[in-house]
């Protein structure tokens, strides 16, 4: 067998326990949950607990919680020597900002309709992740055009009446 | 051949030959896209095939399955890099060809190989489905409950490095699909008081927020590809080289059954399919050394794996209503949400579907070769699109069709919640199908298990009482226990 080397072990400290730090969440989490459960299902009902709304979540929860026991050993046993962030590769600012403006865009909906909030959300984050003018404003109006199209006259969906517009208009 | 008759006129319908041509196309342009995928494609088509015929809709879905696979290996050919991730294997001796200027012999290799695959693993799900339909007829739920489990443990198990996070993913797709009112009690579970959750998280928000949303900001973070040197040769595949790849049919049977049967097996997928296809083609060949450096046998036997595996999947899937993998995890959802529940006893309700499921299959794989072979270069092209412009677009296009499926604004939120866990999860490499299997197969095996439980009044050893049930878990136990005990068998040889 292979003997370690200081090599190894100075490679090993700089493993980051972000996916262990991640994995301890979610089981303590799935914990917490599994503990609280029986107040957290509504357990009224005539049947006995096998057949039970309770049963199976308490199995799933605590399969979850004990799958994150090792995860919780090495972050409480390495802390102290190896860094916490996730894989190294910085903060994903143009991922976030999109994420943001996408947040924005159901509410947008409702407030000023479904092509306008189509045109807006997609051409302010084209500007902002693509950075080329011309070609956002085309591929926004083209968007908009489609999405109309695809679930406003093909699919006949019911979108909210924008009530930004209505509230000028009163 | 009564049974194949019946879907025959079905599948020729005009309304099905546009679905099959619509998913294939969708289907191959997100296969060209590097960080797409057809998993994308399916989930971003969803909320469109509420409106249609379920035979209709499985189709079009079946399409981008299907047409993924085809479509991963010309930016593998051409750029060596896949674009779907099994399609790495066919860049061992595509690229090379490309860079030898026979990029023309690389892309008929490739998919006369898909072709030949698909063809191979479409008459072996024909003839294996109704043979394992039969033996699952004597499942009671007992039974059922045993080899849904087998399933998603083999599934876990297959991610030996990432085991505990596969559980963990697991445990919390299971969670995630008890929440809302309990269907056999209406009893509410984990609402915190709060009432759109009664109705629970829909599949459709959390799928196309992990996958949809999740895989285009990643696709964002991963930059632009370098397109400059993409040589075709022609526009169109030469008619020639088709024909000459045919010497290698041995390799294509091969392969095909090689990735038929892996596609069976829970959890391995399509990317152990066209690494195992091409180890075996390469220790067969006369010619090993030349594998890796231009071989067009390399990206036939890769591709015939590859691309059998979605028929291989579907036989568990429709004979047991045991998933595979993601993909054939979202198929099941689209069962069910049209009222179609596989298992044994599928075959001999809908003859008609499954015959159409088994034509539309065959028409797909013919669809998908011709469309390729003829419009090359549009579809190579595809890759010169910026990644940033395809994400914004994905994800608006989610949103509404996420929006569309119940008309409510809850299920945005929630997709929007699952796109930054799919984000991250994706970005980390977790294994994410565990997560899917999990949302998927949650309410069918909590079902099996009340009725397992109701049946031994509560007593859950009442399973190993059944001979049936006894043999799946041993296998289950074999199938776990065996790599453990071959590494301690190893590890005195080796000190």
């Amino acid at each position: 067998m292979s003997q370690r080397t200081d090599e190894d072990d100075a490679r090993a400290a700089k493993v980051p326990l972000g996916h262990e730090t991640l994995a301890a969440g979610v089981g303590l989490s799935a914990a917490v949950l599994f503990i609280l459960s029986p107040w957290l299902v509504d357990r009224s009902g005539p049947d006995p607990f096998y057949k039970g709304p309770l049963i199976f979540p308490m199995i799933v929860l605590a399969i979850t919680a004990l799958s994150a026991v090792p995860a919780v050993f090495r972050v409480l046993r390495l802390r102290a020597v190896r860094p916490f962030h996730i894989d190294g590769h910085g903060f994903p600012g143009r991922a976030a900002f999109l994420f943001i403006l996408m947040c924005l865009y159901p509410p947008a909906i409702a407030a000023i309709g479904l092509v306008a909030a189509t045109f807006m959300a997609v051409l302010i984050g084209l500007l902002i992740v693509y950075r080329r003018s011309w070609q956002s404003l085309a591929v926004a109006t083209v968007m908009a055009l489609l999405v109309h199209l695809a679930f406003k006259t093909f699919l006949d969906i019911w979108f909210p009446a924008p009530w930004l517009f209505e509230m000028i208009e009163a | 051949m009564e049974f194949l008759a019946q879907g025959f006129s079905e599948a020729f319908l005009l309304s099905n030959i546009v679905a099959l041509v619509v998913g294939t196309t969708v289907g191959i342009i997100v296969g060209v896209l590097p960080g797409l995928g057809p998993m994308v494609g399916m989930v971003v088509l969803l909320p469109f095939t509420f409106s249609l015929e379920p035979s209709v809709a499985l189709s079009l879905l079946l399409g981008v399955f299907c047409g993924g696979y085809f479509g991963g290996s010309v930016p593998a050919i051409l750029l060596r890099t896949p674009g779907v991730p099994s399609s790495i294997v066919t860049a061992f001796d595509g690229f090379p060809l490309t860079a030898r200027g026979e990029a023309q012999i690389a892309l008929s290799a490739a998919l006369v190989g898909s072709l030949g695959g698909g063809l191979v693993s479409i008459v072996i799900l024909v003839v294996l489905a109704p043979l394992l339909s039969h033996v699952a007829a004597s499942f009671g739920p007992p039974e059922y409950l045993v080899a849904a489990l087998f399933g998603v443990t083999l599934v876990v198990v297959s991610f030996r490095d990432q085991l505990s996070r596969g559980l963990l993913l697991l445990g919390v797709g299971f969670f995630l699909s008890t929440v809302g009112i309990d269907g056999p009690t209406l009893s509410a579970r984990f609402t915190f008081g709060f009432w759109p959750m009664q109705n629970g998280f829909d599949l459709v928000a959390l799928v196309l927020g992990i996958f949809g949303i999740g895989q285009s900001l990643l696709l964002l973070e991963q930059g632009i590809l370098k397109t400059d040197k993409l040589d075709l040769g022609r526009n169109t595949l030469d008619f020639s080289r088709i024909v000459g790849t045919l010497r290698y049919w041995r390799t294509l049977l091969r392969s095909g059954v090689l990735g038929t049967f892996i596609g069976l097996l829970p959890g391995p997928g399509s990317v152990l399919a066209s690494f195992i296809s091409y180890d075996v083609a390469k220790r067969r060949s006369s010619d090993p050394d030349s594998f890796g450096k231009g071989n067009p046998e390399g990206c036939v036997a890769s591709e015939a794996g590859n691309n059998a595996v979605p028929a291989g999947a579907l036989i568990p899937l429709l004979t047991l209503g045991i998933p595979g993998e993601a993909l054939s995890a979202v198929l099941l959802g689209i069962f069910t949400l049209n009222g179609i529940y596989p298992g044994p006893l599928l075959l001999i309700k809908e003859p008609e579907l499954i015959s159409t499921l088994y034509w539309s299959m065959l028409l797909i794989n013919l669809i998908a070769f011709s469309m390729l072979a003829l419009l090359l270069r549009p579809f190579a092209m595809i890759v010169k699109v910026p990644p940033a412009i395809l994400a914004v677009c994905v994800i608006t296009v989610s949103l509404i069709g996420i929006y569309a499926v119940n008309s409510r604004l809850f299920d945005c939120g929630v997709a929007l919640a699952a796109g930054v866990a799919g984000y991250f999860l994706l970005r980390l490499g977790w294994p994410v199908v565990a997560l899917i299997m999990g949302i998927v197969m949650g309410p069918i095996i909590e079902d099996r298990l009340r009725q397992t439980l109701s049946l031994g009044e509560g007593n859950p050893l009442f399973v190993f009482g059944r001979p049936v049930s006894l043999t799946i878990i041993a296998l289950g136990v074999i199938v776990v226990c065996m790599p453990m005990i071959v590494a301690l068998i190893r590890r005195p040889r080796r000190s």
